[in-house]
């Protein structure tokens, strides 16, 4: 497929050239905006009657029905149209709100009193009532795909039909974040009862219902009319699945899709020549990074690894690979979490990168592994990091693996030096996240990296009550990170949609959740 | 002549034993499974090891295979660890898609190849000939990704009159269709060319035209017809690949056939759901392999003598 790519770029050059010659009046790329600048809500009238459907085409396919076990961020964000969780993140103010509970009162570190919202319908018709929270719940204690997520739950009582009280195993400061996860929408138990698991799991309470699913083809959405909190503009959504990124920039200029998510990086300055089209884009939730393998001699002696994060030049893989569409991540946390801060970090310096390595006992050299997967993004980022070394001595040798191998060979941890990885660096709450990359056995701690200090930092940080604290506890370890270098976090692809100029109010995801909840389009 | 065919459908036994069992061995040479694809990030390695041994993935592969090859005789190949779907259900929802735009493949390319084959055929050598071969060569050596996103950019993008993908129309499947065909087409002109060559020199054409019967009977009356078994044999080999789905033409159109299903099962280690695909696939080619040997059997005096005493 990748020989493929330039023809695409080709193909896609001329047909963008097609239509600008066709229909433009002598403004060919004239006074194109850059290309970075698009907004879903800047600028837009919404003057006119609204689509009767809007056909979207996202990354992937939509993948199942089955709420609590999928780990897929485009699967979630059909949830978040179809369902409601019991509080909400506001990506504005970045924390959480009410949503199917109208308030929630915090009695200890281990109890939340939730008084749920009254007059809430699912789909089906049944009311929505604390029973329903519970059965969700109770349901995801036990579902493999969100049991984690609920590990600290010890038990959850309802009193009376709009009152939950849950009890915590353990202080998690995490908890809300962890709820406004879409995994753990509220289900009906009545529709369980009533309609069977296959049925019952379809009804939810949000914006929008599902009507027909064409398995591989597209998966389309009605408007939920009683919807609580005012029924969406656009009366039908149609999810349409276009694995080719050129197949569906294509459909959006044809004008049978009305916007799709992540069309081709090299076509996006002629997106912004086209006057039919408007480019939103938003940071991914996807950190790049490379992780040091101190299983591995000599990526267990912290100077190496140090001298190899002074010698890569993220500004280099952001211009060569990402075409600019992309920004920089000094932290293990995703700059859009709430406790994201600041860091010095570890900036691109060849002469301290030398120093280092020559004082680790390598002043004459080394060859190492630099292992990843065949996405061509990730080989050429790859290629960048290799140039970049060689100017410190270091030779890499690039080890393309297929993914599935990839993630194996990480896991068990034999066989790389270093590896060029991307994981879905959003988390809910700031705990997840790094726990999973930095703690000892952690499900993506990829440099097989174990010290009790960063372990002992990373639980208290989950228990600390008070904000500010919390906030410098996580700062602590992003610097401590920082400092032992076994992981180096490189970049946040930007999340990249085009949208026929029709098209408004493609909201600021949510971490990865797209929120499409009041997306219209005007004639 | 029933021997034949008797003989004929009990090699598929055998057949599809042993495809089953190299895909599900070479599947499980990969190193990665299902588990490590859905939960990837939400378990912790002790807990995804806990749930292997609970699904049996820690038994020996033999055992494993004969519980796998047991079910499968009940018609349960398992379910997706992606979709949540059995197998069966996920393939048989795809097939009809990938049937279609297989058979229409076929039609496109032998409406290419025929023409081109005999008018190259008749002028062997001349520059009409190799300007044909020529042709066909274009067709097979462009990319079809690349071929396909030209024909939606002259037919959907510009023009406005086929729908650039997915399968709600009829009018869906013939930009896809003439992206295989085109593809398929080179490998048809050869053989119509060269079965046409063979047909030409044979004293019966000659005899054919001292009798005065015109050039175009004769090239299409009685060359063409003597020429068409090893064109229909190709074109049903062409045809039993087509089957597994092409996985470029699928991508560009968004077209949900098999071969996508195949691809992104690959891509997710849905390795039920490959193991599944790749055998029902094989089941189905293997399948049409025997029927175009039971027709060329009853087609050709040659076979059918061979087992006629």
């Amino acid at each position: 497929m990748k020989k493929f790519a330039k023809l695409t770029a080709l193909s896609l050059s001329i047909a963008l050239l097609l239509t600008a010659c066709g229909k433009s009046g002598g403004n060919v790329g004239g006074s194109a905006s850059n290309p970075q600048s698009g907004n879903g809500s800047v600028g837009q009238n919404t003057a006119g009657t609204p689509k009767e459907m809007v056909v979207f085409s996202p990354r992937l396919d939509f993948q199942t029905m089955d709420v609590q076990n999928t780990p897929s961020i485009v699967t979630k964000s059909i949830y978040y149209l179809v369902y409601n969780t019991l509080v909400e993140k506001d990506v504005e103010t970045n924390t959480v709100v009410p949503a199917l509970a109208e308030s929630w009162t915090q009695d200890s570190g281990t109890e939340i009193t939730f008084t749920l919202r009254q007059g809430v319908k699912f789909h089906d018709g049944s009311d929505f009532t604390a029973a329903d929270v519970k059965f969700t719940y109770e349901k995801a204690m036990e579902s493999a795909g969100s049991a984690t997520k609920l590990a600290s739950l010890e038990r959850i009582d309802t009193e009376g039909d709009y009152t939950v009280k849950v009890t915590l195993k353990s202080v998690n400061m995490d908890f809300l974040d962890l709820l406004t996860d879409p995994s753990l929408s509220i289900m009906s138990k009545t529709a369980f009862e009533n309609l069977g698991e296959e049925k019952g799991i379809q009804q939810g309470t949000g914006p929008y219902k599902y009507t027909e699913w064409k398995q591989g083809s597209y998966l389309e959405l009605e408007a939920n009319e009683d919807y609580w909190d005012g029924a969406p503009v656009t009366p039908k959504l149609r999810v349409q699945y276009i694995s080719e990124n050129s197949s569906r920039l294509i459909a959006v200029q044809t004008g049978e899709l009305d916007f799709c998510q992540d069309p081709p990086g090299s076509e996006l300055p002629n997106i912004a020549a086209n006057k039919d089209l408007r480019l939103i884009t938003y940071p991914s939730a996807t950190v790049d990074f490379v992780a040091f393998n101190v299983n591995e001699a000599p990526m267990n002696n912290p100077d190496v690894r140090k001298a190899i994060a002074y010698a890569i030049n993220r500004q280099d893989i952001i211009d060569g690979v990402f075409l600019g569409n992309a920004i920089e991540l000094n932290n293990i946390m995703h700059s859009s979490n709430a406790y994201y801060s600041e860091i010095e970090g570890t900036e691109y310096n060849v002469e301290k990168a030398k120093e280092l390595l020559a004082k680790a006992g390598y002043a004459d050299g080394l060859t190492l592994t630099l292992a990843t997967n065949t996405t061509s993004d990730s080989q050429a980022a790859c290629t960048v990091i290799q140039a970049l070394l060689d100017e410190i001595g270091i030779t890499v040798k690039i080890d393309v693996m297929e993914n599935a191998t990839l993630t194996a060979t990480m896991s068990a941890g034999v066989g790389y030096h270093m590896c060029y990885s991307r994981w879905s660096g959003y988390a809910f709450g700031p705990d997840t996240g790094i726990r999973e990359m930095l703690y000892t056995g952690g499900s993506n701690n990829y440099a097989h990296y174990s010290d009790p200090k960063m372990d002992q930092m990373i639980d208290e940080a989950l228990t600390i009550e008070d904000n500010a604290e919390r906030m410098a506890a996580y700062k602590a370890i992003e610097e401590y990170s920082d400092e032992v270098m076994a992981v180096y976090p490189i970049l946040v692809e930007n999340y990249t949609f085009v949208a026929r100029k029709s098209v408004q109010n493609i909201l600021e995801p949510n971490g990865p959740i797209m929120n499409l909840r009041e997306v219209a389009a005007y004639d | 002549m029933h021997r034949y065919v008797f003989k004929r459908i009990l090699l598929l036994i055998p057949i599809m034993l042993a495809v089953s069992f190299v895909v599900y061995f070479i599947v499980d040479l990969a190193p990665g499974d299902d588990i490590d694809a859905i939960y990837g990030n939400e378990l912790t390695a002790e807990q995804k090891d806990e749930l292997r041994e609970e699904l049996g993935y820690n038994d020996p592969l033999v055992i494993r295979y004969a519980r796998y090859m047991g079910k499968l005789l009940t018609g349960d190949m398992g379910t997706s660890s992606f979709y949540h779907e059995p197998v069966m259900k996920l393939y048989f929802s795809k097939f009809p898609a990938t049937l279609n735009l297989a058979f229409w493949g076929i039609i496109v390319a032998l409406l290419i190849a025929i023409p081109l084959g005999i008018i190259a055929a008749v002028h062997q050598n001349t520059l009409i000939d190799s300007a044909s071969m020529i042709l066909g060569l274009l067709g097979m050596s462009m990319p079809n990704f690349w071929f396909g996103l030209m024909l939606i950019i002259l037919f959907s993008l510009t023009l406005g009159w086929l729908p650039s993908f997915g399968n709600e129309s009829w009018t869906s499947v013939i930009l896809p269709a003439v992206t295989v065909g085109v593809g398929q087409a080179a490998l048809l002109i050869r053989t119509t060319r060269s079965s046409m060559l063979e047909v030409i020199r044979q004293d019966y054409l000659r005899t054919v035209r001292a009798k005065g019967v015109n050039e175009r009977t004769v090239i299409y009356h009685h060359a063409l017809r003597n020429a068409l078994i090893p064109i229909i044999t190709a074109a049903g080999t062409q045809l039993g690949i087509a089957l597994g789905g092409s996985v470029v033409v699928e991508s560009v159109f968004a077209w949900p056939g098999v071969g996508k299903l195949t691809i992104d099962a690959f891509n997710t280690r849905d390795t039920t759901l490959v193991v599944g695909c790749l055998i029902l696939t094989t089941a189905f080619s293997s399948i049409l392999m025997m029927l175009i040997d039971i027709i060329y059997a009853f087609v050709d005096p040659r076979i059918k003598a061979r087992y006629m005493n």
